[in-house]
């Protein structure tokens, strides 16, 4: 059974958590950031005594698992290796997929097992049936679809008239490739990190006239913000380091290619560069706006040189990126300008890029 | 034509490569060695891929250090296994680094007949075969007006029409003054490609091979 195991386990399940774990990183951000343990339970309470929000949460552990579901149907159809499984009984088959797929439905159960652990507490009797149910179901839910991906492996992809013509008329310019991986290649990052954000960025500006705040409430909010892009940070290095390595082949000096990052970095950026300039509270002139923005951009630009002075793997970089974020938040407390802290910031970031982009390098032995 | 000098190369402290000194003049090198002796860290070192230490120049005038840019624009590379976004065609690949390199006009669509890619360039790559890709990377590789173009595994994956057009490619280029530094573990018959110089990557450095047809 072990030898059935490990295969499958590196391939699908290690590689599910590896792949998104910019989008795990950002849900433990949201739910995890603002949200206290008390405040986690007063919402499985309201959820467990309402029918209606219940049915929320089960609609987002469906979403979940149908994103699983996707996954594990893409590997399987596209890793040859993973065919063998064809040969093996069907019982035995159906049962180590059931048990990798809780694997991957790992974060589900865990909070559906909390919500249990609450309403074991309060008595809610039905409530705890139907999570019962509904967990049951959804860990029985991929099995068909997996049998169906083994069944029907390398699928002939079709693409759309549109996307065929598009492409046929149209070329990518070099500062859209990254964004265009992000749509296709990471979209639940991308759009969990931008609503996060986008989100977080409303929120600052409609508590801003609320009571007797100056401009480092706007300042600490972008600092948050610029932390929920880290794992979009370090997509656009694994990004270039992975699929572009003929990039540092190419005779572009470093000025246009810092221009080039700048560009990508302000792209990624520009929905809470709108946000704030067409939201902007009125007591906070264009100016300091600008200087807002301007000091999450900088702070971006910061993580990603970070990464060309010192290759980090995913999970060490979000860690080291801790006691930065802290000492922002000291400067910004004790009154430094966001002018002050952008410039500095990008003046950091230019001299850590001119030292360090040639000298960088994503640390994997090659031939 | 390359000169190397002091060129050091390790991963995480392991010492992968150390070549005190090597002289490449102009023409056709084949660089030989075992899976794993750092054929591919050298090529992907002098196409400015990978930092090292020590120095390459290019003609005694470009040093790869001091003149990052004039050095990529005469140094290009053909990746032995070459991965690319899968989203992207091979024609926005092709335009991207024709653009870069500064191709004369007219030279990629000569080269896309030439390596027969006009059918698929505009297909994602994520679909492409292996061979596909390796055509891709090779019309990439001749991109331009180099003065080296280095291939690793040029041969791999390729049908028997095509490799005949890599070796013609070679030998043309090499009539027009291209150098080229080759890594390919098929054996080459000299009237197909004729080799200049022969060198040997192993016990962790380069050293020249004086009798290529032995080997």
């Amino acid at each position: 059974m072990k030898a059935l195991w490990t295969v499958p386990e590196k391939i699908i399940v290690r590689q599910f958590y590896l792949q998104n774990t910019g989008l795990f990183l950002v849900i433990l951000l949201l739910g995890f950031g603002f949200l206290s343990s008390n405040e986690h339970i007063a919402l499985a309470t309201y959820a467990l005594h309402d029918g209606f929000f219940l049915a929320g949460y089960v609609a987002l552990w469906l979403l979940y698992t149908l994103y699983t579901i996707r996954f594990n149907s893409q590997v399987i159809q596209t890793t040859d290796l993973l065919q063998f499984f064809r040969l093996i009984p069907a019982a035995k088959r159906l049962l180590i997929f059931y048990l990798l797929n809780l694997q991957l439905l790992a974060p589900v159960l865990l909070y559906a097992g909390f919500m249990l652990w609450v309403g074991t507490q309060q008595h809610t009797v039905s409530a705890n049936g139907i999570l019962v149910l509904v967990i049951g179901s959804l860990s029985v839910l991929p099995l068909p679809f997996i049998e169906r991906a083994l069944q029907k492996p390398n699928p002939e992809h079709v693409s759309s008239r549109l996307g065929s013509w598009l492409r046929h008329h149209l070329t990518t310019p070099y500062g859209f490739f990254f964004i265009r991986y992000l749509f296709r290649e990471q979209p639940i990052t991308l759009f969990l990190t931008k609503t996060g954000s986008c989100l977080l960025t409303i929120g600052i500006i409609l508590l801003y006239p609320t009571d007797d705040y100056d401009i480092r409430l706007l300042s600490l909010g972008i600092l948050l913000s610029a932390a929920f892009h880290a794992g979009v940070v370090f997509e656009l290095y694994q990004f270039e380091a992975t699929h572009l390595l003929l990039l540092r082949n190419l005779p572009v000096s470093l000025f246009r290619r810092w221009l080039l990052y700048g560009g990508i970095i302000a792209l990624l950026m520009s929905p809470e560069m709108l946000l704030l300039l067409y939201r902007r509270p009125e007591a906070v002139s264009t100016l300091n706006i600008a200087g807002v923005w301007l000091l999450g951009f900088s702070i971006l630009l910061l993580e990603f040189t970070a990464l060309l002075t010192r290759h980090q793997s995913r999970d060490r970089f979000m860690a080291t990126l801790f006691w930065p974020i802290i000492a922002y938040f000291l400067l910004i407390m004790y009154r430094l300008p966001a002018w002050g802290l952008a410039f500095a910031g990008l003046t950091i970031a230019t001299m850590l890029f001119i030292r360090n982009f040639y000298r960088s390098t994503w640390e994997s032995e090659e031939e | 034509m390359l000169t190397v000098r002091n060129f050091r190369k390790a991963y995480q402290d392991r010492l992968v490569l150390d070549i005190s000194r090597a002289d490449f003049p102009a023409g056709v090198h084949w660089i030989k060695g075992r899976n794993g002796s750092g054929k591919t860290t050298f090529f992907r070192s002098v196409a400015g891929l990978l930092p090292f230490g020590g120095n390459l120049i290019l003609e005694n005038r470009y040093d790869l250090r001091k003149h990052p840019v004039e050095y990529r624009l005469r140094v290009n590379y053909g990746e032995a296994e070459p991965i690319y976004p899968a989203f992207l065609t091979a024609w926005e690949l092709i335009r991207w680094v024709g653009a870069t390199k500064q191709a004369p006009l007219g030279q990629a669509d000569e080269l896309i007949d030439r390596f027969g890619i006009r059918d698929f360039m505009k297909a994602p790559l994520g679909t492409y075969s292996s061979g596909m890709l390796k055509k891709t990377s090779l019309v990439l590789a001749f991109l331009g007006n180099p003065t080296l173009i280095l291939l690793d595994e040029p041969l791999i994956t390729l049908d028997q029409a095509t490799t005949r057009t890599v070796l013609d490619s070679i030998r043309q280029s090499r009539q027009q003054g291209i150098s080229f530094l080759l890594s390919t573990h098929q054996d080459v018959d000299p009237v197909d490609l004729p080799i200049d110089f022969t060198w040997m990557v192993g016990q962790q450095t380069l050293a020249p091979f004086p009798q290529p047809a032995d080997q």
